[in-house]
């Protein structure tokens, strides 16, 4: 078994991990930064722009990602399995199964011949499967380490890939590799997923072609966007009059989750703003609650959107209905403002799908957590980063629904309760 | 002048010799002036590539490198680290992008591509022809930061970098640290005082040897950069000199009584005080403004009140400087929902004295009267809508909607029959804050919902209230509500604080909150290297976001004052005194105060710029009409060779 020693190790690659380990390695300790999927990166470098300023995420977040990736303190491993976390006196114990990638990522140079060639398609998940990839793949544009992976449950082993590779990278009979690692202190980032939002079945998300996921039409808004273009999907045709439904799993006691998931009211007005600037006589509607803009900058954001003319309503979608046809859909709500039920036509419908976190194994991570499945955070009142583990600390939405800068603000103090925590053992 | 110039053209494997024709780059440049070897290579980043450049700069004794292969930000350093293995200068080496910026462009057009490709080398070897060595900018560094305010924000920084072993000034403007969550009767989510909370931090801070608090205490004067700032502050005198175990009883002889602002005036304190129990220092202060020097205080406490201490002024040497002077809470306007108007009319921050001062009672008792039923109007000082050129807080405070529906949960725990309308505008308990609102809905809490443009009407029936306001929530219904008490749900504003924002420079945004670098990745950093920001002072949160953002400033200082010296990158701009008329207009562009006049021998006064403070940006270059300051790596004859090289003829 490969060994490894560190001062800290931060599981999760998303830009809570990579801030705390740049935070940790800028005062001088060794970090080891895990990530489960093939790239760093998390759910950031995945984004089109950012609220409220509309950065370009991956503008903004690929430097973050190259700057770990060269840091002399830091050592990053992707594409594995956490097996275990073990606490001794003054030390962890980190147990994980690195997956084959079936392609050697020392000689990989990320030239994507190889996807070329591939003759296998299967729906890609980082476009929200709207568009294929092909079974050896790169993540996507960006990605850290720049190196492809088979997908082995959809190779056919044609063999195209091996033929066109320039530097022989392939290696079919690459074995999964245990690592253990020796850690003083543990950080955990394992972030968030989304709500699966086909649950609710009065949406219709999953089943009409034309209501789409919030992350979904994120990829189709960003700058690499799956379809070159805004289309909608069963058609291919220009939408014109959008709906956007908030809350959708978060805030609801029947099928979600309890909680706000703190971010969806500005992605969704971010959205709103930037369809309309590419489609400018758009029509945008976003149904909610309440609007939620209560970052810096936020409401500020909210007003501009009203004033470029994106509509809100307030009122709770009740359902949504496909028009067989046409496959526009035909949005059903009580409408606040006028009391009244209505009944209004859209040619796409995107749902502002809530998050949850990744993590679920608290058996695992040993760190105790929240009735919401989040890692509880201890001492809360007068350190936010600390968990029911000394030693253990959490940053980012790992921890509760947080935008990007309450993230990175997170991750920061987490690396300085880590940092404190090694220099007090001395 | 490079001279003796190696030149490298990668293939990518493919990637780029599959549109451009890497053989014809190289015999298009083998010939230009200054180039003595130039090769082309399948990885030029594999180790193979690496090795054979290293080894051609001692073959050829070369003193210039271009390699031509992928974007620079993957592998600029690498080739950097390679040429400086061989012993060349760094940044004698020019990174050439024919890949993304040429190959993966044109791949339709092969042959334009090819001539894009040999255009853009030769601008390289043009750079590489200009170039000079240069050296990494080293500070040394103090290994002290200062934190400016000892609110929890300043006291949580202190104390993880104390922890940490560097020596921190805790410096505050008032007579006590602890700030504004003190006043707080009960702190969400643990339901603590918010006393609780500065006594555990305070506690914590007692026992560290290497923070030095100052109270009472303002900055003076700031200069330096980046790793060594000085700081002049001035201590005004507290006029008790030490610790006396009758000072309760010598506050208590104190014949003047003025109001309280630790409550907001709702109770009184004296001219010699400690705002409440508890407070830290555990020493009280005279008040010199209302003192009338009667002297009893002095018969109890003799030489411990001494009424002729001076100001005294300190200067401080640090690597770093934490701002964390908090916030103001709104002040409503005389009349706006009633305030000032009616007795009963009264703000959050007062409602929270109210009921920690009267703790212990039963009942919520205000102004002699039981109070059954409260009115929280949201929304005051913030989310205001611009009507005239007059500016507005358009911004929303964030921490009010989850402090105060976590307000209504516990009101209802401890008041049994009370009743609590929330007449709000949107209901911001944003993440598992949102459980908040639910219990207090759950508890029987009443929401109402109002339109800005229509907001409620605040007026006096008897000795009640009575709010009008149309609800949202049932189509515009006008209902009439009786209560005991309104408070208004007041926001926060950003601290007056100019004198300090004048010799800081402090970055001001357009909410009148402290400027981040950037708001989505450097929350905590300024546009002035070393300076730093956490708590309100940036923006409106709540305790537990304040934490993280003081925990994370800390981070940043310690990374700063925990290495010796801080080696930049010498991307920076430089004077030519023969060439400076002192326009001055260079430091008028400059963005971060870099540039300063300065006394050169025989030349006499002209511009100079701090290297450790210049962030390279070029601004000054574009200005200057003598071009006298230039970029130490990318001088206007570089440009001007490198376009001429780019437009020549192939």
């Amino acid at each position: 078994m490969n060994k490894l020693a560190c001062d800290v190790v931060v599981i999760g690659g998303g830009i809570a991990g990579i801030q705390a380990s740049l935070d940790l390695a800028n005062m001088n300790y060794k970090v080891i930064l895990l990530d489960s999927g093939p790239s760093i990166g998390g759910k950031m470098i995945l984004l089109s722009k950012t609220f409220p300023t509309l950065d370009c995420a991956s503008c903004i977040a690929t430097p973050r990602m190259a700057e770990s990736t060269h840091h002399p303190n830091i050592k990053i491993l992707t594409y594995l399995q956490i097996v275990s976390i073990d606490k001794h006196d003054s030390s962890f114990e980190i147990k994980i199964l690195k997956k084959p990638r079936y392609v050697d990522e020392s000689k990989c140079i990320g030239c994507g011949r190889c996807s070329e060639v591939c003759p296998v398609e299967v729906p890609n998940e980082y476009e929200g499967g709207l568009v294929p990839r092909k079974a050896i793949y790169i993540p996507f544009p960006n990605s850290l380490p720049n190196v492809a992976l088979i997908d082995k449950e959809n190779c056919i082993k044609c063999g195209a890939c091996e033929r066109v590779c320039p530097v022989k990278a392939i290696d079919r009979n690459q074995k999964q590799e245990e690592v253990l690692i020796e850690a003083k202190a543990v950080i955990i980032a394992t972030g968030i997923d989304l709500i699966d939002y086909s649950k609710k079945i009065e949406y219709g998300g999953g089943k009409y072609v034309n209501v789409l996921s919030s992350y979904q039409f994120e990829r189709i808004l960003n700058a690499t966007h799956p379809y070159g273009h805004i289309l909608r999907p069963s058609d291919g045709k220009i939408p014109r009059n959008i709906g956007y439904v908030l809350c959708v799993g978060s805030r609801d006691l029947n099928w979600g989750v309890k909680y706000c998931s703190a971010v969806c009211c500005m992605y969704s007005i971010k959205h709103a703003i930037m369809a309309l600037h590419h489609l400018h006589d758009a029509e945008i509607t976003i149904y909610y609650m309440d609007i939620r803009t209560y970052g810096k900058g936020f409401e500020e954001f909210y007003n501009r959107a009203v004033k470029e003319g994106v509509k809100f309503v307030r009122g709770k979608v009740a359902k949504i209905e496909e028009d067989p046809e046409t496959k526009d859909l035909f949005v059903y709500l009580e409408n606040f403002d006028t009391g009244k039920v209505e009944i209004r036509r859209h040619d796409l419908v995107v749902l502002a799908v809530g998050i949850v976190p990744t993590i679920n194994d608290s058996a695992l991570f040993k760190a105790k957590l929240n009735v919401y499945g989040f890692i509880e955070r201890k001492l809360i009142d007068v350190d936010p980063a600390s968990t029911s583990i000394d030693g253990i600390f959490v940053a980012g939405t790992a921890a509760g629904p947080m935008d990007i800068p309450d993230t990175i603000t997170s991750a920061s103090a987490a690396a300085m309760k880590a940092a404190l925590y090694i220099e007090r053992k001395g | 002048m490079a001279k003796r110039i190696g030149v490298y053209v990668c293939h990518c494997g493919g990637n780029i010799s599959d549109t451009v024709d890497v053989e014809k780059v190289v015999e298009a440049i083998k010939n230009y002036p200054g180039v003595v070897v130039a090769k082309h290579f399948m990885f030029m980043c594999a180790d193979a590539g690496q090795k054979m450049i290293e080894e051609d700069i001692k073959k050829y004794n070369l003193d210039g490198v271009v390699v031509a292969s992928c974007s620079p930000k993957l592998h600029e350093m690498t080739f950097r680290n390679c040429v400086a293995r061989a012993g060349l200068n760094p940044y004698l080496f020019y990174h050439v992008n024919i890949r993304e910026d040429v190959s993966w462009a044109h791949s339709d057009n092969p042959e334009e591509a090819t001539k894009k490709a040999i255009r853009h080398v030769k601008a390289g070897i043009e750079y590489v022809r200009h170039a000079k060595p240069l050296e990494k900018i080293k500070v040394k560094t103090i290994p002290s930061v200062l934190i400016i305010g000892g609110g929890i924000a300043g006291i949580r920084a202190a104390l993880d970098l104390s922890r940490m072993g560097v020596n921190v000034f805790l410096v505050e403007k008032s007579p006590f640290l602890g700030g504004r969550t003190a006043q707080i009767w009960k702190v969400f989510p643990t339901g603590e005082t918010g006393k609780e909370i500065v006594r555990r931090l305070i506690e914590e801070l007692k026992k560290r040897d290497n923070i030095a608090v100052y109270t009472n205490a303002e900055i003076e004067s700031f200069s330096g950069f980046l790793g060594n700032f000085t700081v002049k502050i001035k201590v005004y005198p507290r006029y008790i000199v030490k610790k006396h175990p009758r000072i309760t009883e010598a506050i208590k002889k104190c014949p003047i009584e003025v109001p309280n602002e630790f409550d907001y005036g709702l109770t009184k304190r004296k001219a010699i005080y400690i705002p409440y129990e508890g407070a830290y220092p555990d020493l009280p202060v005279i008040d010199m403004k209302h003192c009338n020097k009667c002297g009893e205080c002095v018969k109890i406490l003799g030489d411990a009140v001494d009424f002729n201490q001076q100001p005294q002024t300190i200067t401080l040497n640090v690597g770093a400087v934490i701002v964390a002077t908090g916030f103001d809470a709104y002040e409503p306007k005389e009349g706006e929902f009633g305030y000032k108007k009616f007795q009963n009319v009264i703000t959050l921050p007062q409602f929270e004295r109210i009921l920690d001062i009267s703790n212990n009672e039963e009942k919520i008792m205000f102004n002699g009267k039981e109070v059954k039923s409260i009115a929280f109007i949201y929304c005051v000082g913030s989310r205001q809508i611009p009507t005239g050129p007059e500016k507005v807080n358009e911004y929303c405070s964030r921490y009010c909607c989850s402090v105060t529906t976590h307000l209504n949960a516990e009101l209802f725990k401890k008041f049994k029959d009370l009743t609590i309308y929330n007449i709000y505008r949107d209901i911001r308990t944003y993440g598992k804050y949102e459980t908040y609102y639910e219990e207090a809905g759950r508890k029987g809490a009443v929401f109402i919902r109002y339109d800005p443009n229509d907001p409620p009407q605040v007026c006096a029936e008897g000795d009640k209230l009575l709010v009008t306001v149309r609800d949202l929530l049932t189509n515009r219904e006008e209902i009439e509500i009786p209560v005991d008490l309104v408070v208004l749900v007041t926001g926060m504003v950003a601290r007056e604080n100019k004198k300090l924002e004048d010799i800081l420079k402090l970055p001001i945004g357009r909410d009148g909150f402290y400027q981040e670098i950037h708001p989505k990745l450097r929350p905590v950093e300024t546009n002035i290297a070393g300076i730093l920001i956490a708590g309100t002072c940036q923006g409106p949160r709540n305790i537990q976001e304040t934490l993280a953002s003081a925990s994370a400033a800390a981070a940043k200082a310690a990374s700063i004052v925990l290495r010796e010296t801080i080696e930049l990158e010498p991307l920076v701009a430089f004077v030519d005194p023969s060439k400076c008329n002192l326009s001055k207009l260079c430091m008028k562009e400059c963005p971060v105060n870099a540039i300063q006049e300065k006394e050169y021998e025989g030349l006499g006064v002209k511009a100079w710029v701090n290297e450790a403070l210049c962030i390279g940006c070029g601004a000054c270059v574009a200005v200057c009409p003598t071009e006298a300051i230039q970029l130490k790596t990318l001088s206007t004859d570089q440009i001007r060779a490198m376009i001429k090289a780019m437009a020549e003829e192939i």
